[in-house]
């Protein structure tokens, strides 16, 4: 039986360079996923001792342990990492080691850029982090509302590194969302039809869309918050009339899903660690993924319901109190399907079986008072006081984090070889349910009472005290209890029981090979009858009283809409519906701004008939591009090579078209920072050309391949990914030469 | 106006019998009644009456969309009545009208030798979808919609364009008669998906409008006296009724899509419905 030490034999006498190389280049999804475990687990550490920070602070009244400033760092700190260098990639590293072996493939579908997006993450993280170093961490609260994160509210470069920092790690988060689909899509087992998904790989492809989907909202905000703070534009400046709930919708636009991103894939783990510890398969499979799918596509249309206190109008608040409440529904059906799981089950009460059950109770509790946050009135009452903090940390603590828990310890016997040590494991357990309802708890009252988060310190009112001296001592009860884990897990890898292949008597194909996998994951795949092969397996046909028509993958899937793509063209089509999402943004700020000259330059001065013989040069390379795909089709080298050309000529055309334009607005004096218009025109033309200067580098590498005689018949899907993205950057300037320039004629 | 009429009564009375609406509903049911004739006494007689009442609420949905009272406030006095109207037009009526078409009578439909080519053109998700976004996002556009409202001829073009590339969009996802653009269920719900967010954004748009954006409805002219009514009794003065209109597109909107996501993933599984043996006495092993 090999553990994660042997797992590779080469390692036997090889040096510790080797060893290190062989973690840096890899692009196998195990490794991959153990280094953003690992990661994680390091920035987690951090995000705890910045909380420990906070809690100290917060041990008594009035205290001066942190100055105002340093305690803003610190919450500000403490919840971007938790969210984006934690809790996300946690949840995404899991689902990178396990998506795949759940499925039966080999890898995911792009394991470089699987390897990229990793190490995207781990920058981003740093970069942040370098913001200590440099002594100017960011101190505007997680979700940095605009106009505070503007000069002259804030000229400190934290929020820099913050947005920074956060766009690399969201350019990796996209590409890993892109991944998880199209390696569900394309690389599933014979016989694993979508209604034999584990819910776990569900879940991991319903959060893949939430992250396409919601992040890139988030991204043009940190854009255009970069370019106020750097190229003078003021997108957020009220002072310039600038819109500063346009931050607001921009942000919780990604930041509502967000919770969904963070939440689905821990109910997936729940999904797959009750039925197992209770014996029976879960009740209502098809129930739970669809109610996850509802969450999913339900979170992207209520981010408003963060903005009660902006004042939207009754209506409005009214409208999306209601909706708010409906989110309960799909949730409440999850939490009863897991307990009607348990019903009548055989119980296992292992340490991983525990953290699902609290988990049950504590995000139900964060569940509740999400539902008190649609009610508007108790809303404007208890919006940023620290009954929001409780809130949250019941959902994402008590939710995710437990999830997260129990997905360590049912899965470490698999990524490790060993199982976690039971002992150690429980007493994890009970040291972090004490830990974390006595930390969070008490703020429920406190927010009640009226004492607002994010302030430094607090008076000496009755009672309030104490609870913030019994918080404090939950959160290092919490403090010991990761403690106990990392020891644990030290302990287990040398001494721990050996695992075998399936410790827990489970029956999703992960559990069907070695623990660790193999590099290659499996030698066989069992057949696939059922959503739990590995049952069917246990149980074959004879014994459970016989059953003609058992074929192995009798039930394949015929065709489908996305079995016509190949994986690299779903890949870009995932990719193009972020995009979509991003220059959705840019130009919903375009319709905002057209009309906010301040007296100067306006829509008016763009050279309409100028720019559409330009424009007509880019129609015309979505019809050369598809001249050469077809000329490659036919084993046509040369036309398709001249057809390559012919695009990238057209392509460049347009460019020096946009180039004359802007030179042009320059001389007249015309720049980015000039009015709201200029700012949203200079920002939205420009990043198109960004991407059709992107696209161009690509079919100039294609063409450089064509002609290097590197591209042949059968190797087209390169090509036809190419194509796809270079008719997505054509589509878009369809929309903004009608939005931008034909608009004017009207 | 008699003092003695209220507002509510006037309102009440003031249905649209505009002939030509009329005439085209008439024709419809005629149509549909030609149609399927000849199913109604054969076996499976009740899934046939089911159809025919599906058929028949979608009817019933644009009688209320375009002949009720309802139209008299959409025509002149509440964005948001006319916001309810549309979504009538997009989201009830055709999905209802689709789900009434018999098998056969489609496939009669998508064999035909002139409108089989049409329906295989015109029904592609990809074109369907893209026009079904662009008649709704265009006549949404303050300059189209006011020129629709100020003439009678260019309104009904617009409730036409609604309504057709709206049955064109529900097309691919009812496929009556198993049409040859069908979707799977997982891509039906990618469809769906992806349709939903232009009227989100739309939706959000008009709702955070600081200013009315279409003069009609902050128009102070009262033909029929309902200003007690509309901007008095319920409140809705013009900026709090684009807000009720741009949250119905968002909110009821995207519901419904999500409740036609929820019945076609139940498609999914029904599919599924496994012929191979499932394991006996679960949980016992």
């Amino acid at each position: 039986m090999a553990t994660l030490a042997e797992q590779q034999p080469a390692d036997i006498g090889a040096s510790r360079a080797d060893v290190l190389y062989r973690w840096v280049a890899t692009t196998d999804h195990k490794q991959i996923g153990i280094l953003y475990l690992l990661t994680s687990t390091g920035f987690f550490l951090l995000g705890g001792i910045e909380a420990l920070l906070m809690r100290l602070q917060l041990a008594v009244p009035e205290a001066r342990l942190l100055a105002p400033g340093q305690y803003n760092a610190l919450f500000t700190m403490h919840g971007t990492t938790m969210i984006f260098l934690v809790v996300m990639p946690l949840l995404l590293g899991f689902a990178n080691y396990f998506v795949p072996l759940m499925i039966g493939a080999r890898d995911m579908a792009f394991p470089r850029l699987n390897a990229l997006s990793y190490w995207l993450l781990l920058f981003g993280g740093l970069l942040l982090y370098y913001s200590f170093l440099n002594g100017t961490p960011p101190d505007t609260g997680w979700f940095s509302y605009a106009p505070l994160t503007l000069p002259p509210y804030q000229l400190s470069p934290g929020v820099e590194y913050w947005a920074l920092g956060l766009l690399v790690t969201s350019v990796g988060t996209i590409l890993t969302g892109l991944n998880l689909i199209v390696t569900v899509a394309k690389l599933r087992a014979p016989g694993l039809t979508a209604a034999r998904l584990p819910v776990f790989v569900w879940m991991a492809v319903v959060t893949g869309f939430l992250i396409l989907w919601a992040i890139p909202g988030l991204t043009a905000a940190q854009v255009m918050l970069l370019f106020d703070r750097r190229l003078g534009t003021h997108f957020f400046d009220p002072a310039r009339g600038g819109n500063v709930l346009l931050w607001q919708h921009l942000f919780w636009w990604f930041g509502h899903p967000e919770v969904y991103i963070m939440a689905l894939p821990a109910f997936g783990i729940l999904s797959e660690v009750i039925p197992v510890f209770a014996g029976k398969p879960l009740f209502g499979y098809a129930v739970v993924v669809g109610s996850g799918i509802a969450i999913g596509f339900y979170s992207l249309l209520v981010w408003a319901h963060h903005m009660f206190a902006v004042g939207m109008g009754t209506v409005a608040d009214a409208v999306f109190g209601a909706t708010s409440m409906i989110i309960a529904v799909p949730t409440g059906i999850k939490v009863f399907s897991w307990l009607a799981t348990m019903w009548g089950g055989r119980l296992r009460f292992t340490t991983a079986m525990l953290f699902c059950v609290a988990f049950l109770v504590q995000f139900t509790i964060g569940g509740l008072s999400g539902v008190h946050f649609a009610i508007v009135p108790l809303d404007w009452q208890t919006t940023d006081s620290y009954y929001v903090v409780a809130h949250f940390h019941y959902v994402l603590f008590g939710g995710s984090y437990f999830g997260i828990s129990a997905a360590a310890y049912y899965w470490f016997p698999k990524i490790t070889g060993r199982l976690l040590d039971e002992r150690l494991g429980k007493l994890h357990f009970w040291l972090t349910v004490i830990g974390f309802n006595l930390t969070f708890f008490p703020m429920h009252w406190l927010g009640l009472q009226g004492m607002p988060r994010r302030v430094y310190t607090y008076p000496d009112l009755p009672g309030w005290g104490l609870w913030n001296l019994v918080e404090t001592i939950g959160a290092f009860i919490l403090a010991a209890s990761v403690l106990v884990f990392l020891w644990n897990v030290s302990v287990s890898l040398r001494r721990g029981a050996l695992a075998g292949d399936n410790p827990w008597n489970a029956w999703t194909l992960e559990w069907a090979t070695t623990s660790p996998p193999p590099a290659y994951n499996f030698a066989t795949l069992p057949p696939i009858r059922s959503a739990r092969p590995l049952w069917d397996l246990r149980h074959p046909p004879a014994v459970r009283g016989g059953a003609a028509g058992a074929r192995p993958g009798a039930r394949q899937e015929a065709g489908g809409w996305l079995a016509r793509w190949s994986a690299p063209v779903l890949g870009v089509l995932a990719f193009i519906s972020s995009e979509v999402v991003f220059f959705g943004s840019l130009i919903v700020a375009y319709l905002l701004y057209r009309h906010s000259t301040g007296g100067g330059p306006g829509p008016d001065i763009l050279n309409i008939p100028r720019t559409a013989l330009f424009s007509l040069a880019l129609f015309a390379s979505s019809a050369t591009i598809w001249l050469a795909e077809r000329r490659l089709g036919r084993g046509d080298l040369a036309g398709f090579r001249l057809g390559l050309l012919a695009t990238i000529a057209l392509g460049v055309l347009f460019l020096v078209g946009q180039v004359t334009e802007y030179t042009r607005l320059f001389a007249e004096g015309i720049g980015i920072g000039t009015n709201l218009f200029s700012s949203a025109f200079f920002t939205l033309t420009g990043f198109h050309g960004l991407h059709v200067l992107v696209g161009l580098i690509t079919l100039v590498v294609l063409a450089g391949l064509a002609f290097a005689g590197d591209i042949r018949r059968d190797r087209r899907t390169a090509v036809e990914a190419v194509a796809v993205y270079w008719h997505f950057v054509d589509g878009v300037w369809v929309v903004i030469f009608s939005l931008v320039y034909l608009w004017n004629l009207l | 106006m008699e003092p003695t009429v209220s507002a509510g009564q006037r309102l009440w009375a003031s249905w649209n019998w505009e002939p030509s609406i009329i005439g085209g509903l008439l024709a419809l049911a005629t149509a549909y009644i030609g149609g399927t004739r000849t199913g109604w006494r054969r076996p499976g007689a009740r899934a046939v009456a089911l159809r025919g009442l599906a058929f028949l609420a979608g009817l019933l949905t644009l009688v209320v969309a375009l002949l009720s009272p309802l139209d008299t406030l959409a025509d002149r006095y509440l964005f948001s009545a006319h916001m309810a109207q549309h979504l009538l037009l997009l989201l009830v009526a055709p999905p209802l009208l689709l789900l009434g078409l018999p098998a056969p009578l489609a496939r009669g439909l998508i064999r035909h030798p002139l409108l089989g080519p049409i329906e295989r053109g015109l029904g592609h998700p990809a074109v369907a979808l893209a026009l079904y976004t662009s008649a709704m996002l265009g006549w949404h556009v303050p300059r189209f919609y006011e020129a629709a409202l100020a003439s009678a001829q260019l309104h009904a073009v617009e409730h036409l364009t609604l309504l057709t590339t709206a049955v064109l969009f529900w097309w691919p996802v009812i496929q009556p008669g198993a049409a040859s653009a069908a979707l799977d269920p997982l891509g039906a719900l990618l469809y769906l998906l992806v349709a939903s967010a232009p009227g989100t954004l739309l939706g959000a748009v008009l709702t955070f409008a600081a200013a009315p954006l279409y003069p009609t409805y902050a128009a102070a002219d009262d033909p029929l006296g309902l200003h007690p009514l509309t901007r008095g009794a319920w409140g809705l003065t013009p900026l709090v009724d684009q807000q009720l209109g741009g949250l119905l597109m968002w909110v009821p909107g995207g519901l419904g899509y999500l409740l036609a996501g929820g019945l076609v993933f139940r498609r999914l599984f029904v599919a599924a419905a496994e012929p191979e043996p499932l394991p006996v006495a679960e949980g016992r092993e």
